[in-house]
């Protein structure tokens, strides 16, 4: 991926349980599928 | 990895795939008319705004709110193998208890620590003033001496007394 294309997610959240779920779960798609994160 | 990296509201290095707005609950931004017309109608955090999908509703993408919709949505479109979720036409039962526990978690006011809360739950605001007032007898609680203990959660979201709740002792 490119520096200048976007990031494929925005996500609006603060360090609450429920907005660390999110970033987490981010977390792990990441980390099996690399930037290539990709709509399906 | 150490979980205090969570406390962060996200790892940096998930960046390249997500752009972090804070939204100060504090100064209640998740409130504003901005927020609440084109990302959550309910004014709450956290929403993902996929780019990947473009709408006309003035987010920068399709917006899902609510955690478990969040969760739920990234492994519909983003996992399509499968890794972290499961198939609800191969594995139904594990589907169905994926479910139940995604339901668990984001429902359960300890949230992502829920078996950690539960256990502080019951220490901290059940045993800790049942302890002090000798409360507990008969392995049932006095619900009288419950809720008027003062440091207790329960006095402050029922202070009234609970007639039925000591019936069923």
């Amino acid at each position: 991926m490119s520096t200048v294309t976007k990031a494929p997610f925005i996500l609006y959240t603060e360090g609450t349980p429920n907005g660390k779920k999110v970033s987490v779960y981010l977390e792990e798609l990441k980390s099996i599928y690399g930037d290539k994160v990709a709509y399906e | 990895m150490s979980l205090n990296k969570f406390a962060e509201p996200i790892p940096g290095n998930v960046t390249s795939i997500v752009s972090v707005e804070h939204i100060s609950i504090r100064t209640n931004k998740q409130k504003e008319s901005w927020y609440i017309n084109t990302l959550n109608p309910n004014g709450r955090i956290p929403v993902l705004v996929d780019r990947n999908r473009p709408t006309t509703t003035g987010a920068e993408g399709f917006a899902v709110f609510e955690t478990a919709a969040i969760l739920l949505y990234l492994s519909q479109h983003y996992d399509p193998e499968h890794k972290l979720w499961f198939d609800v036409a191969k594995q139904p039962g594990d589907y169905s208890e994926m479910l139940q526990w995604i339901f668990f978690a984001v429902r359960f006011p300890f949230s992502l620590r829920a078996d950690i809360g539960l256990t502080t739950f019951f220490s901290t605001v059940v045993s800790a003033p049942c302890k002090a007032n000798v409360c507990k007898t008969n392995n049932s609680y006095d619900w009288q001496s419950l809720t008027s203990s003062p440091a207790n959660h329960f006095n402050k979201f029922a202070p009234e007394d609970i007639p039925y709740a000591k019936k069923r002792q």
